[in-house]
């Protein structure tokens, strides 16, 4: 189990496949894992691309905006999250224009120049594909040129401790994003029990990596029970369609394509008097079946 | 103001005052970068490491003094001197007894600095993104142009960079030093031909050198996410910036730090689709006329 970087999963992915040994990544958002180069050997525990960006299609098309600019990082994960964000967004509302789209490259450091730029641009909403470091390098130029005070704008992940945390109280308020898990939020007695649990251990609060990776570990354990055995043809078929609870809720792995099969949350950053840094507001959760792609999308895409 | 913007749309004259916000930085980080390499011929590629090291240390500092304003005038003066301290290790330690070998060797040398500082940043701050705020007087923005608004703190980038540039040349055309210096980057074997310690200004020169690449790593904090990897994107710009001024010379910084800076800027307001093009673009037109650099290189 494991891998961030997508192009590390996909080469795992390609030897799991051939050697015959079940990999569950757990962070990679590439939908090619799953999709194009998915096999019976992959498990995919976390979002995707293309489930990101259906999902926040989903929550955005229900707002008023009409006239988007997209921008994002040159590279795979943002043209991938921009482009499913887009493309359903059209399909669930086809009013909606495009009016300009801005590329900058992996690990920009002044994303101003561009800010301004966009701001001059006027659109009503700002579609931002960022990854990684650039989520807060994002929000610390957005609050800094006031683009958050006057275009709203979402960027997946842009709501999740990890972006938020650091910037502390200095964090821009009213972004849109998307996240599959905080530690605030369901606030069910199995939400706490995890988090308590958790930071007796590692003395903080868990963010979305602890969640994927402590449910991936729970269904490989409770897979080799139901198996009987340690096997892996028997691991795969308990797998298949096998629901547990966890903290946000029971969660399933789909058996047509072995896609974890979890909610996702909307919400928009803001205060909270409890926290030294920001947390995600007006939750909304989008359930699974309403932004994963079907079984047949993904078996089709495999062909 | 308005008959301004009939000539120049207030778009543009914005871009252009963010683009040289963005100057800023890299004059101060390649000027450091030039310094270097034309007085002691050492390609530097630990330069942007130097910078990271400056900007974590500025996270620091500002966290151990409350996480407020003071901590970010405190860390401008602490960071860089903490980094220049480096330096001096590093150039007493190591580099002393290698400036006569060849530039292979020391870009090799740097280049394995540079890895072993990113773990070590690694090890000493952890992997996690890291973030210093805007100090106080700074948050905000102003409308500059029309109802554009325009960073507080990039205003204040616009102050530091001039600054910096003078007492730059302060240094080396008014003091004893900077004339040494630069008459060893022409010919080190002269000055000590003449009876001067040319190892200890040597010294000197590279402690100046990283104590500008910590500046500018405290001075971008605020504006960006203080994180691993900073320095590997850094350093390239920087690298071209100094190549297209002319090796060794801080004009030289300044000048292709300004059109690095313009360029994207500009590009981003013409192409915004293509805008990280066009400040690669402008290096490649000026290396295919001037292929030494726009300035009189050292080298």
């Amino acid at each position: 189990m494991g891998t961030i970087n997508s192009a590390t999963a996909l080469a795992i992915s390609d030897f799991a496949k051939k050697e015959k040994i079940p990999f569950f990544v757990t962070f990679s958002k590439s939908d090619k894992i799953i999709g194009e180069k998915g096999h019976r050997y992959i498990f995919n525990m976390n979002e995707n691309t293309a489930m990101a960006g259906k999902a926040a299609a989903v929550a955005l098309a229900k707002k008023p905006y009409e006239k988007f600019w997209i921008a994002g990082d040159d590279y795979e994960y943002g043209h991938a999250i921009a482009d499913s964000l887009w493309n359903n967004l059209k399909k669930l509302k086809p009013q909606v224009q495009k009016v300009g789209e801005s590329w900058w490259k992996v690990g920009e450091a002044d994303f101003t120049p561009y800010i301004t730029q966009i701001l001059a641009a006027k659109p009503d909403f700002i579609i931002v594909a960022t990854g990684g470091s650039g989520m807060v390098n994002f929000q610390k130029a957005a609050k800094a040129t006031g683009l958050s005070q006057k275009i709203p704008f979402y960027q997946h992940t842009a709501i999740e401790l990890s972006t938020l945390k650091p910037q502390e109280q200095n964090a821009p308020e009213g972004v849109f994003g998307t996240a599959n898990y905080f530690f605030y939020y369901p606030d069910t007695p199995s939400n706490r029990a995890f988090v308590d649990e958790f930071k007796k251990v590692y003395n903080r609060e868990p963010r979305i990596g602890a969640f994927y990776g402590y449910m991936t570990a729970r269904f490989i354990a409770e897979g080799y029970k139901k198996a009987g055995k340690i096997d892996t043809e028997g691991l795969i078929k308990a797998l298949e369609g096998m629901s547990l609870d966890s903290p946000v809720g029971p969660l399933a792995i789909r058996g047509c394509d072995h896609q974890l099969e979890l909610p996702m949350y909307f919400g928009v950053t803001k205060k909270d008097p409890k926290y030294n840094f920001l947390v995600a507001g007006d939750v909304q959760a989008i359930q699974a079946k309403d932004y994963m792609p079907t079984c047949e999308e993904v078996l089709k895409a495999r062909k | 103001m308005d008959a301004v913007y009939s000539i120049i749309p207030a778009g543009v004259l914005s871009q252009v005052f963010v683009g040289l916000s963005r100057t800023t930085i890299l004059f101060i980080v390649a000027s450091g970068l030039t310094l270097i390499l034309g007085v002691l011929r050492i390609p530097n590629v630990a330069h942007g490491s130097l910078y990271m090291i400056g900007a974590f240390t500025a996270f620091t500092v500002t966290k151990l003094f409350g996480g407020g304003s003071a901590g970010f005038w405190l860390a401008l003066i602490i960071a860089p001197l903490v980094v220049a301290l480096i330096g001096l290790i590093a150039e007493r330690g190591m580099f002393q007894f290698l400036y006569e070998r060849e530039h292979l060797m020391l870009l090799l040398l740097t280049f394995a600095f540079s890895l072993i500082f990113g773990d070590l940043v690694k090890l000493v701050w952890g992997g996690e993104y890291k973030s210093v705020p805007v100090p106080h007087i700074f948050q905000g923005f102003v409308p500059l142009f029309g109802d554009l608004p325009f960073p507080l703190y990039n205003l204040f980038l616009l102050i530091a960079g001039p600054v910096v540039a003078i007492l730059l040349w302060l240094l080396t055309n008014k003091t004893k030093m900077g004339k040494i210096a630069r008459a060893a980057a022409v010919d080190r074997e002269m000055v000590g031909a003449v009876g001067i310690n040319v190892s200890r200004v040597f010294a000197i020169v590279f402690v100046i050198g990283c104590f500008l690449a910590g500046l500018g790593g405290v001075l971008v904090a605020p504006t960006v996410s203080v994180t691993l990897g900073m320095d590997h994107n850094l350093i390239i710009e920087a690298f071209l910036i100094v190549i297209m001024g002319g090796l060794g010379n801080i004009w030289g910084a300044l000048l292709g730090a300004l059109i690095f800076g313009l360029t994207q800027s500009l590009g981003i307001l013409i192409w915004p689709q293509f805008g990280i093009i066009f400040p690669y673009l402008a290096v490649v037109v000026v290396l295919l006329f001037r292929p030494t650099g726009l300035l009189k290189s050292t080298w």
